[in-house]
């Protein structure tokens, strides 16, 4: 397989056609970026597609042609957030109580890579994740899913750092208070460290 | 932060810092020091981990579910700008490369041989099937005669017999016809 360094010094020779291996190689993961921050389909695949022009007209300003997917990410993580801006759209997600206690199936391993997430639990995090303030939902978001740096996100969303952290913290509290309700025992670590 | 050992508080206000691993070497010390002892903040480690882990599992990448090379790439081609004149050069080497491929693709030997194997495989199973309706046929004919055959024999035998009238006559028939086949009523000849 040829590395994006490669594909890349070919399109700015002019073989264009070889970028269309780019965007097979990244659209699926693009296309969650955008439908993270989006949350609507169709949406997101205007974003992806968004994306790869943007990436394409500005590739002779990539410097570190081998960071090509960061690079791509970041200009479709602030396409989806002008995007989502511009329609403002409020989704009222609402929080059902359930008794069901799905932290009981987590296996109670000390190795957090073992955990397996089945289907319900994950109808559940997002649940919990989607029904976070949009402001609080775009960080916990850039930071656990697309693995940006506290730094990255203060840059992309324009904020301070001390708000990237508050924000982080504070989603990450709620998020664990839902789930703990929904059957963690360990009261102890619901509690705020203020 | 003191070069003292962490306080359960001091610790949770470094906690979400310490599951980003952004901790300094000397507060990790510290922080590892804490949690040897302390087991209540060992466990909100681990289910910090634990929603991390979660959250990036429900929203990360699954299957494949949209493809926008095509759209992506014409919008790329379509566009009035400066590239235009380049584009089209590449666009006319790759339709020539297209057709080069193509072209040759009717001379490949093996697909030229599997399409025949196609033909031959679709004739040798009508052939196959004509033989086994034909044999089908042919066979249940040549039962059936013998079946006639066994039929008069057992009535005769009965005829012949009837005089005699033996007691067992109908189990001697009905085993006779069990043994030629399923289905054979034997001829009832008391009446
Ligand atoms: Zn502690």
């Amino acid at each position: 397989m040829k590395t994006d360094e490669k594909i890349i010094e070919r399109v700015l020779a002019g073989d264009i056609s070889k970028f269309e291996m780019l965007i097979e190689k990244y659209q699926t993961q693009i296309f969650y970026v955008a439908m993270n921050i989006s949350r609507n389909k169709d949406t997101a695949e205007d974003i992806v597609q968004d994306a790869f022009i943007k990436a394409f007209d500005k590739l002779q300003t990539l410097n570190e042609r081998a960071h090509f997917f960061p690079w791509l990410k970041r200009i479709t993580i602030n396409l989806a957030l002008n995007n989502y801006d511009k329609n403002k759209r409020i989704v009222d997600v609402e929080v059902e109580d359930s008794e069901v206690s799905f932290f009981d199936r987590l296996p109670d391993d000390s190795d957090p890579e073992s955990i397996m997430i089945n289907d319900e639990l994950k109808r559940y995090v997002r649940l919990y994740v989607d029904a976070l303030p949009e402001r609080l939902r775009r960080v916990i978001i850039m930071r656990e899913v697309e693995d940006l740096s506290y730094e990255e996100i203060s840059e992309i969303l324009n904020i301070p750092l001390g708000t990237v952290r508050s924000r982080l913290f504070n989603a990450r509290q709620v998020v664990k208070d839902r789930l703990i309700k929904q059957g963690l025992t360990d009261s102890l670590v619901s509690r705020t460290a203020n | 932060m003191s070069n003292k050992v962490l306080s359960c508080g001091d610790f949770l206000k470094l906690l979400n810092d310490y599951v980003d691993l952004n901790v300094s070497e000397k507060e990790s010390l510290l922080i590892g020091e804490h949690l040897d002892a302390c087991d209540s903040c060992k466990l909100r480690v681990t289910n910090a981990i634990k929603v991390k882990k979660m959250i990036k599992s429900t929203y990360g990448v699954g299957a494949s579910i949209i493809d926008v090379r095509s759209k992506v790439m014409s919008k790329i081609r379509n566009r009035d700008n400066v590239s235009v004149r380049s584009d089209k050069n590449v666009d006319l080497s790759s339709k020539i490369m297209s057709k080069i491929t193509e072209k040759r693709k009717p001379f490949n030997a093996v697909k030229f041989s599997l399409s025949m194997m196609e033909n031959y495989k679709v004739l040798s199973i009508a052939v196959a099937t004509l033989f086994i309706i034909t044999a089908t046929i042919v066979y249940s004919q040549a039962e059936s005669k013998k079946l006639m055959a066994a039929r008069s024999k057992i009535e005769s035998y009965a005829l012949e017999h009837s005089s005699t009238a033996p007691t067992d006559y109908r189990a001697s028939t009905n085993s006779i016809a069990d043994s030629i086949g399923n289905g054979i009523t034997p001829v009832n000849f008391s009446e």
